[in-house]
């Protein structure tokens, strides 16, 4: 059994709709709005770095001046400085950092709110586009991806670059030969980084796929346990996972023996940089052109040389991915909303509940049209379902009255009032959707009955229980209407989860109706509950239901049948029947095999 | 120390390997820690020799110490890679197995994706422990110790005044594990909130739309990610804090060093080579404590990790083969049911008294509303469950289990059993013997538990299928089958010819990454997988109702194919599989309420007939229009 590699969610990714100047600059302006901190930021920085950099200063002149004098006054001085610039190096440190990642913090948050505000305002084709699983990963892995660098990454490594151009700039003032001879070890620094960081980042990109095949197939095998246990298959199933671990074996192991060079590497080119200082600072100790003060602090200097190039090293790998996260996060703020309300949108208020489709046309894709010159009026209190098959644009139709996509010609009306001219709220508060698939949210039983209105009593929540006959099913749970749902409410069962949304959509007690009837489905008591449930629910409203089952669509007031967008029969029941049409051909299947049952 | 004294057990398999790179890293410290001895022998002895071809030797010393170092550390880091990966590699292996063998009700109490956070992000953090963490540790002190060592080597006297940095190195690692952490744990934590409200709101934009209660959400949102903000900003802030000190308080003693040396040089008791080695060897106690820090937080980690890790390898079966397992080649499929309960968690009773008994080729349909037990009922036949092993009574209606001493707790007061009776309040309870399911008059419980199973066939409704190819999939029983077989199975199963239509046919591959199939489609896939496995018994949870007729007609056709000849226990809403069952069970929470067939249970005019009308209610009412419809029209 195959395992395929999955190149399409690659974090690292990018599309280069955006130079990286303008990426950086946009990172940059979510911290710069915090221009005060920013500045004593650099400030503190600059302390620091002197803090730092003038320690070995007092060191040399303590070896070069203090011990041969046998000054202890002085000595104590030296001393006490030295100690005092330690001290310094630590507070400017801390509070540079505290600084930082406040800012930083801050910058996080606003980008997550800024992108989240984004995604909350953005019409349904976005999110028909893309799975809910990318779209999460924008708000969660990118913005982590942007942190790493918004978080400190950023200042810290300009000042490691500022270090290193100082040290530099130092120990060539100080002597500039034995300077030259220790950056001789500088290049070779450099090319080893960059070959080890991209040895290790390729090899750690399988290792992470690698793992997710362990994920998967691990998951599969406890979600098939019971199949592997009833068929007597377990041998294999261990062969098979056996397989699995022994890619991931191999492929840490090719990125451990990366990681295992690397460090130790790096470290003995910094070897070698003390190493010359020592033969050829040691010569000229001989010859007396050099201090022994100066020669430890080059050696001082060396030391301090190799964290920034670690630092900046890692950075550039930090950037390339913050990067690639900040470009998916910025195009998504970048993106306009396709349906946004007009300048003079009217609330929709005391609907009645008349529904008119005006020759509309529409298609989700340029080009290829799903309804066609469709037109449909719905009397108030009417229940209308339509049947069709997968594609004939069922849904189409309830997106469309929904307006989570505007039409292309034509116009939908609500009490003959065009839904573009209404704002996107009160369409929305005045129709009550329930999806096929019911979605809860985290909390109790009672919280998602009053999801639509949350300040109903219990009494009314009870009520609305009672009216759709749910009461009994749902008191009979663990903790009553108490019980935690748990995620997407996967506590539940499926038809319970139907139950819930059926009162939470009966509490908002909306005008219209849009019902899109569950396909998959429950035990026939529960089922039996739904139906009833689903009966007093379109009571008295307009009503709009997506029907699969017999039963639902005998007791609409209308059955409209779509084909290919086009509305080919209407009519009741009765009606459809004796016409020996489409609906027949749909149905009479059906209703043989259930006649052939009794 | 215990979990972790087991997980070190695995890389002790490999003992050369293990102890290998503990001395390899060992050497290399060493070497490491020899280096200043160099510098200051340098300073002290070839710079005043004045003799240029002494320095290259001393120079090239350094840097072959360095090398050797570097070589060492390698060996070493390389040596706990393969030992670290080595090691999991066994313990993935055992941890699978060990989940393999585990009964239903094991996966009933653990979620997946706990078990599945066992066997990956648990055993990651386990394995950084084996790869960093003993290395790290060990070099740690090595490296402490070996650095001591040579201050005392060089100057006794001034080494008496470094060990004000011991205590320094030794508290920091603690306070760093102890403050820094539990901080950086609660910020994990509360991303772990923000992304699972983060996901609600993405997931469920359209309901939220819907209700306009954008604000609300937002609401949320916002204080998710304000919490979150906060409790990052703390942790990294309190990170900012320890992390520098550590490099400054090491810096004061190099002060106190420069002071105290100086002294001491000025005495004559100190030369400079000394003092240059000694600067150097404070730099060197950096690594120890940030590397016991590291290890002491790594060390609480993995520790958590392999206790959640090691419940799975501990935790004991229930179900497992007899220790004289009945040889059989074949049997028959008669089923007999006695006095069986049966509760998943101990109190609430599944099943409560169940007996009958069913022939050979008999379909037993099982009707009940759910939590009537009627699934759990037919999970007890190939021991996905076993049945409760001990005895009861029951009183005022209720079932009661015995203990092991044959005692009984009823409403806080306790009971024993005497002369297979029990007392209570003056009522005489008779102790029932514990239940028992049997299959060709042997208890299942005295079969090997592959014999038993390979024997009885399991079809869901909503099928698990694997993500392999359809081919593969069917044929998971007999992976040999031939390509005849396979085809023979799946014409019967009614789906040979949707599975030709399929891109690449029998080779399509299904699940995640394969082509989508319909639930129907699915179905009929379980139904020719369990044909080809051709069982003497098949249990058919087929509970809930299919979506369009078709399709319905299809699967009906394959089932009635793959009824034919076998005992099957079938769960249905069927009208018409009921009908034609030769026994009718009907259950209520978890007893048997009514038991025959439809006439005689239509006749008796019980709960069964009730249901009959519940089930046919809405649909004859449908039905009886269309009817008179159609045969007007």
């Amino acid at each position: 059994m195959g395992y395929h590699l999955d190149e399409q969610d690659d974090p690292d990714a990018r599309s280069y709709d955006y130079p990286d100047r303008t990426l950086l600059a946009r990172m940059v302006g979510y911290l710069l709005v915090y221009r005060k901190e920013f500045l004593a930021v650099i400030i503190l920085m600059a302390a620091n770095m002197a803090a730092i950099l003038y320690s070995p200063f007092v060191l040399k002149h303590a070896i070069d001046i203090d011990f041969p004098t046998g000054d202890l006054n002085a000595l104590a001085t030296t001393a006490l400085l030295y100690v005092g610039l330690q001290i310094a190096a630590w507070l400017t440190g801390y509070s540079m950092q505290y600084l930082m990642t406040g800012m930083g913090q801050r910058a996080i948050f606003n980008i997550r709110q800024d992108l989240y505000d984004r995604l909350q305002m953005m019409s349904q084709d976005f999110y028909d586009r893309s799975t809910s699983g990318r779209v999460i990963s924008r708000l969660t892995n990118d913005i982590d991806r942007m942190g790493e660098l918004l978080n400190g990454g950023l200042i810290t490594t300009f000042a490691q670059v500022f270090i290193v151009t100082m040290i530099g700039a130092i120990i060539i003032t100080v002597d500039l030969q034995l300077a030259l001879v220790t950056l001789l070890a500088m290049p070779l620094l450099l090319v080893a980084t960059i070959y080890f960081r991209g040895k290790l980042k390729s090899a750690y990109r399988k290792t992470r796929k690698t793992i997710s095949i362990v994920t998967s197939s691990l998951a599969e095998s406890i979600a098939g346990a019971i199949v592997t246990k009833s068929f007597a298959r377990e041998k294999t199933s261990i062969a098979r996972f056996n397989e699995v671990i022994d890619l991931d074996y191999r492929a840490n192991i090719e990125a451990g023996k990366a990681q295992a060079t690397f460090f130790p590497a790096i470290r003995f080119i910094g070897g070698i940089g003390i190493f010359l200082i020592l033969w050829v600072g040691g010569l000229r100790l001989m010859e007396g052109t050099l201090t022994l003060g100066t020669l430890v602090l080059f050696i001082r200097y060396t030391n301090q040389f190799f964290r920034p190039i670690l630092i900046i090293a890692n950075f550039y790998t930090n950037v390339q991915s913050a990067f690639a996260g900040a470009e998916r996060v910025f195009s998504i703020i970048d993106t306009e909303p396709t349906v946004r309300d007009v300048p003079d949108a009217i609330d929709l208020t005391d609907v009645r509940g008349h529904i008119r489709f005006r020759n509309v046309t529409f298609g989700y894709i340029e080009g290829t049209d799903i309804l066609t010159d469709f037109s449909l009026e719905i009397q108030p209190g009417e229940t209308v379902a339509i049947v069709g098959d997968t594609g004939a644009g069922k849904t189409t139709v309830v997106n469309l009255l929904n307006r989570f996509y505007d039409i292309r010609s034509g116009s939908i009306e609500i009490d003959g009032v065009d839904i573009r001219r209404v704002t996107q709220r009160s369409l929305r508060a005045a129709i009550g959707l329930v999806l096929q698939e019911a979605f809860l949210f985290m909390g109790t039983v009672r919280d998602n009955i009053r999801y639509g209105r949350p300040d109903a009593t219990d009494e009314e929540v009870i009520r609305a229980l009672d009216t759709i006959g749910a009461r009994r099913v749902l008191e009979s749970l663990q903790d009553g209407l108490d019980t935690e749902v748990g995620e997407r409410g996967g506590r539940l069962s499926e038809g319970e989860r139907q139950l819930i949304s059926f009162a939470r959509a009966l509490l908002k007690n909306p005008r219209i109706l849009v019902l899109d009837e569950a396909t998959s489905s429950v035990d026939v008591y529960t089922e039996h509950a739904i139906q009833r449930g689903m009966r007093m629910l379109l009571r008295g409203r307009t009503a709009i239901v997506i029907a699969h089952r017999l039963s639902t669509i005998v007791q609409a007031d209308r059955i409209i049948v779509l084909e290919d967008g086009r509305i080919v029969e209407e009519g009741t029941h009765s009606e459809l029947v004796a016409k020996r049409g489409k609906y027949h051909s749909l149905y009479s299947l059906q209703v043989q095999h259930a006649l052939a049952a009794r | 120390m215990g979990y972790i004294w087991r997980l070190t057990q695995y890389p002790l398999r490999h003992k050369r390997l293990f102890f290998g790179f503990l001395v390899s890293a060992t050497i290399g410290t060493a070497f490491n820690v020899l280096t200043p001895s160099v510098l200051s022998t340098i300073i002290d002895s070839v710079i005043p020799s004045a003799d240029p071809a002494l320095l290259i030797p001393y120079s090239l010393l350094y840097l072959g110490l360095t090398g050797l170092y570097s070589v060492f550390d390698i060996i070493a880091r390389y040596g706990a890679v393969l030992s670290a990966h080595r090691s999991i590699y066994e313990l993935r292996q055992d941890l699978y197995e060990a989940l393999m063998e585990k009964d239903l009700a094991f996966y009933d109490r653990n979620e997946t994706g706990q078990l599945i956070a066992r066997v990956t992000t648990d055993v990651t953090t386990m394995r950084e422990f084996l790869v960093w963490g003993y290395r790290v540790i060990f070099m740690g002190i090595v490296q402490l110790i070996g650095t001591y060592v040579m201050m005392w080597l060089i100057s006794p006297g001034l080494t008496m005044y470094m060990f004000v940095a011991l205590p320094v190195v030794a508290l920091f690692g603690v306070a760093f594990a102890k403050h820094v952490r539990p901080v950086f744990f609660r910020a994990r934590q509360m991303y772990g909130r923000l992304s699972s409200v983060l996901t609600e709101n993405i997931v469920g934009i359209k309901i939220i739309r819907s209700f306009t209660s954008e604000d609300r959400e937002g609401q949320r949102v916002r204080r998710a990610n304000e919490e979150y903000r906060d409790v990052a900003t703390r942790a990294f802030r309190l990170a900012a804090l320890y992390q520098p000190l550590l490099p400054a308080l090491l810096g004061v003693i190099t002060g106190l060093l420069v002071y105290v040396g100086g002294v001491r040089f000025v005495e004559g008791s100190l030369t400079y080579g000394e003092f240059v080695a000694f600067v150097a060897l404070i730099g060197m106690l950096i690594l120890p404590a940030r590397f016991l820090s590291w290890g002491i937080g790594m060390y609480q980690r993995a520790s958590a990790a392999a206790e959640r890790t090691f419940y799975v390898l501990d935790h004991e079966d229930e179900i497992r083969d007899p220790e004289q397992p009945v040889e059989i080649s074949d049997i028959q499929g008669e089923v007999e049911f006695e006095n069986v309960c049966f509760g998943y968690d101990g109190n609430r009773m599944i099943l409560d008294g169940v007996s009958f008994r069913v022939l050979p080729g008999q379909i037993v349909a099982l009707v009940g509303g759910t939590g009537s037990g009627k699934s759990s009922l037919t999970r007890l036949i190939p021991r996905l469950y076993d049945v409760d092993p001990s005895p009861t009574i029951q009183y005022r209606g209720r079932t009661y289990r015995l203990d092991e001493h044959g005692c009984v707790e009823i409403e806080g007061r306790r009971y024993y059993a005497k002369d297979g009776k029990i007392e209570i309040d003056g009522t005489v309870c008779p102790v029932r013997p514990p239940g028992r399911v049997l299959v060709d008059g042997i208890d299942v419980r005295m079969y090997r538990l592959t014999d038993l199973r390979r024997r009885i066939g399991i079809v869901h409704q909503d099928p698990f299928l694997f993500s392999a190819t359809v081919r593969e999939n069917i044929a998971f029983a007999r992976p040999d089958a031939s390509q005849e077989e396979i085809e023979a199975a799946a014409r019967a199963a009614m789906a040979h010819e949707f599975i030709e239509r399929l891109p690449e046919g029998y080779d399509s591959m299904v699940g995640e990454r394969g082509v989508t199939l319909s639930g129907g489609q699915r179905q009929r896939i379980a139904i020719a997988r369990a044909l080809l496995a051709d069982p003497r018994i098949l249990i058919l949870d087929d509970s809930t109702s299919a979506v369009d007729a078709r399709t319905e007609m299809l699967i009906q056709q394959a089932l009635e194919n793959l009824m034919r000849g076998r005992t099957t226990f079938v769960i249905t809403h069927r009208m018409s599989t009921i009908r034609n069952a030769n026994l009718i069970v009907v259950m209520e929470r978890g007893r048997v309420v009514e038991i025959g067939t439809h006439e005689e249970l239509l006749a008796a005019g019980g709960i069964y007939a009730g249901i009959y009308e519940t089930l046919t209610e809405m649909e004859t009412r449908a039905l009886q229009r269309t009817s008179v419809e159609t045969q007007e029209g």
